[in-house]
């Protein structure tokens, strides 16, 4: 089966007498055989995007396409698409393995086929010999990979999971995502994922669309979201950003921590300047400043193992840096700090949300 | 402990009851304060295995009411109840009022106001017209009672066998109705049980043309023949005691909910 990929166009869905619109508007382009999570906080529209796509809510407006083909029109049964929910949803009167042939069944493919389709899926899922069990004997992670196989067994054409994993425990869920990458690489099934979670979208997905009030507000690599943000929302969701209020004149951007270089092409005018913690940059106190330095105090020195975050004071800015392990800066030093131009973003003052506080 | 507890009250409370009329059955004669009767008789006997008599006839027309009854208002009592458990809409509450009105109004006030109509469909002393009659008390029955097992049930079953490749019918039938089904039982149970028994409805809208057993069992009590009441009694309370043997599995608290089927 060649893999296809899926386009949403201008997908809009308003629930009688809610306003504003859950999805209003959402465009997004997902490619052959990619992961893409689409992120955002609860309540943003994602759920009902899914549903959308599933068919099992009707859009107000807008169409779902797989491979140019509307499929808006058709009733879920009758997609290539299917879905994994948040719980697993197992049906109870039915066996593991009867649960994984449930749509197999329903396409009427003969119980030998059936068999041998259903052996090969609870392999594929790391679950085989399992098929005979009563679900009530399942574990949670058990029973969501019995689900994730039961969705698979029909070959679909676009794989969308909801939140599949967020019932289950850190542990276990770290665990899921190794099976779902897994599992999506050797199948190349189209996936879409939802998730509220940013560390599991950005480990999972080939690209993330994060979404704000039913639009996709950036869509992107993973990597993006912490190098090229387009806004100070996306910036503020995804949290850890210093950010320090200033004004730009022609690439010298002016606030507490003097006068900085930031990338050429900023506006003029007041603005927000946001910094990830891992871009400053420790330098030796000796000889003359490099470029884009400044002094700070350090408030506090939290040596958290794979790193150590320090709180500085530079006048009067409060800022956080991520600096190695080995750093021995400790609380009341002194330190000299750079920041590269290019890794700095300046947003004009005026946006709608600034960002909450960091770290 | 608890099984022989609930084994004695039902023996107590059920069986023991019922046992005089196996005696008067085969009495002619059975006055205070003599333990065993003055005079057998076979004529109880004779009447219920007859089948020239009205007593099997009766048997007869009763069955085909309660089964009909009994499906009818399953079929219409399900996706009602389904709707009522699973949705929230407007005019629920309406109608929630609505399907409780045949109880709080005196069945021979509905009845006498059926008639009226039905003479002019000419449904008046039919069974059909008996059947429809019947519906007004069982299906708010069976649509309470699925309402309720819905309320319990996880929409997400259906959504799930939707994505999976089940149209609506095949969802309803391969994922919904398992779920739901030891409520069904009890709620067709019930609706058996209410048919079984009606007098009132079937008296009025049947006209004494279509005699059920509860309308031949009343004529024998007012006539005084109690030994023809008797042993007609007993097959008035055989089927129901049959059904509860069959459907006890589902009586004894195992839900749906218990099956796993539930909102978590």
């Amino acid at each position: 089966m060649t893999i296809s990929g899926a386009r949403l166009v201008g997908l809009r869905k308003a629930y009688a007498g809610r306003q504003p619109a859950a999805v209003d508007g959402l465009d997004l382009e997902l490619p052959p055989g990619g992961l893409t999570a689409l992120l955002g906080p609860s309540g943003c529209g994602k759920t009902t995007t899914l549903k959308m796509v599933a068919g099992l809510v009707t859009p107000d407006a807008g169409d779902v396409r797989l491979d140019g083909r509307s499929i808006v029109s058709l009733p879920p049964e009758k997609r290539p698409v299917a879905m994994v929910f948040q719980k697993p949803l197992l049906f109870p009167h039915l066996s593991a393995g009867d649960n994984v042939a449930f749509g197999l069944r329903m396409r009427r493919v003969p119980l030998s086929a059936r068999r041998s389709r259903v052996a090969d899926m609870l392999d594929l899922v790391q679950l085989p010999q399992l098929g005979g069990r009563r679900v009530d004997e399942l574990s949670g992670g058990q029973e969501q990979r019995v689900s994730l196989a039961r969705a698979l067994v029909t070959d679909p054409q676009l794989l969308l999971l909801d939140e599949p994993f967020s019932q289950l425990d850190a542990g276990l869920r770290a665990e899921m995502r190794a099976l779902v990458r897994h599992v999506q690489r050797d199948t190349g099934v189209t996936t879409l994922f939802v998730t509220h979670d940013q560390q599991e979208a950005i480990d999972l997905a080939d690209r993330v669309a994060l979404m704000f009030d039913g639009r996709v507000e950036q869509h992107d690599e993973p990597r993006a979201f912490y190098e090229r943000l387009t806004s100070l929302r996306v910036a503020a969701f995804f949290g850890g950003h210093n950010v320090v209020p200033g004004r730009t004149v022609s690439g010298r951007f002016a606030c507490a921590l003097g006068q900085l270089t930031v990338p050429a092409e900023t506006p003029d005018g007041a603005g927000l300047l946001v910094i990830r913690p891992e871009s400053l940059q420790l330098v030796d106190g000796g000889g003359l400043p490099p470029p884009n330095t400044f002094t700070a105090q350090v408030m506090e020195a939290r040596y958290l193992g794979t790193h150590v975050t320090l709180t500085l004071d530079a006048g009067g800015a409060q800022l956080h840096l991520t600096a190695t392990p080995t750093s021995t800066v400790a609380s009341g030093d002194r330190v000299r700090v750079r920041i590269p131009a290019r890794a700095c973003i300046v947003f004009p003052a005026d946006c709608p949300a600034a960002p909450a506080p960091p770290i | 402990m608890k099984r022989i507890v609930g084994v004695g009250v039902l023996v107590l409370g059920v069986l023991a009851p019922i046992v005089p009329l196996f005696v008067w059955a085969v009495s002619a004669r059975w006055r205070y304060p003599a333990l065993v009767p003055q005079e057998p008789s076979l004529r109880g006997l004779r009447l219920i295995v007859d089948p020239q008599t009205a007593a099997v006839r009766g048997v007869a027309t009763s069955l085909a009411i309660a089964v009909a009854v009994t499906i009818l208002a399953s079929l219409i009592g399900l996706p009602a109840g389904r709707a009522l458990g699973l949705h929230a809409f407007r005019g629920k509450r309406v109608i929630q009022l609505l399907l409780l009105a045949p109880a709080l109004v005196p069945t021979l006030a509905v009845s006498l106001g059926m008639h009226v109509t039905f003479i002019r469909y000419g449904l008046a002393d039919t069974v059909p017209g008996v059947v429809l009659a019947q519906l007004v008390p069982t299906i708010p029955y069976v649509t309470f009672v699925m309402a309720s097992a819905f309320a319990n049930f996880d929409g997400g079953y259906e959504q799930q066998a939707r994505t999976l490749g089940a149209g609506s019918i095949r969802t309803l039938v391969s994922v919904t109705i398992p779920a739901v089904r030891p409520a069904l039982v009890v709620a067709a149970y019930f609706a058996f049980l209410i048919s079984w028994s009606e007098y009132v409805l079937t008296l009025v809208i049947g006209g004494g043309v279509v005699q059920t057993l509860p309308l031949l069992v009343f004529g024998y009590i007012q006539s005084a023949d109690l030994t023809l009441a008797a042993a007609l009694s007993l097959l008035f309370v055989l089927p129901p005691l049959l059904l509860v043997g069959l459907t006890s599995r589902y009586l004894t608290g195992q839900s749906g909910v218990a099956l796993g089927f539930g909102r978590a």
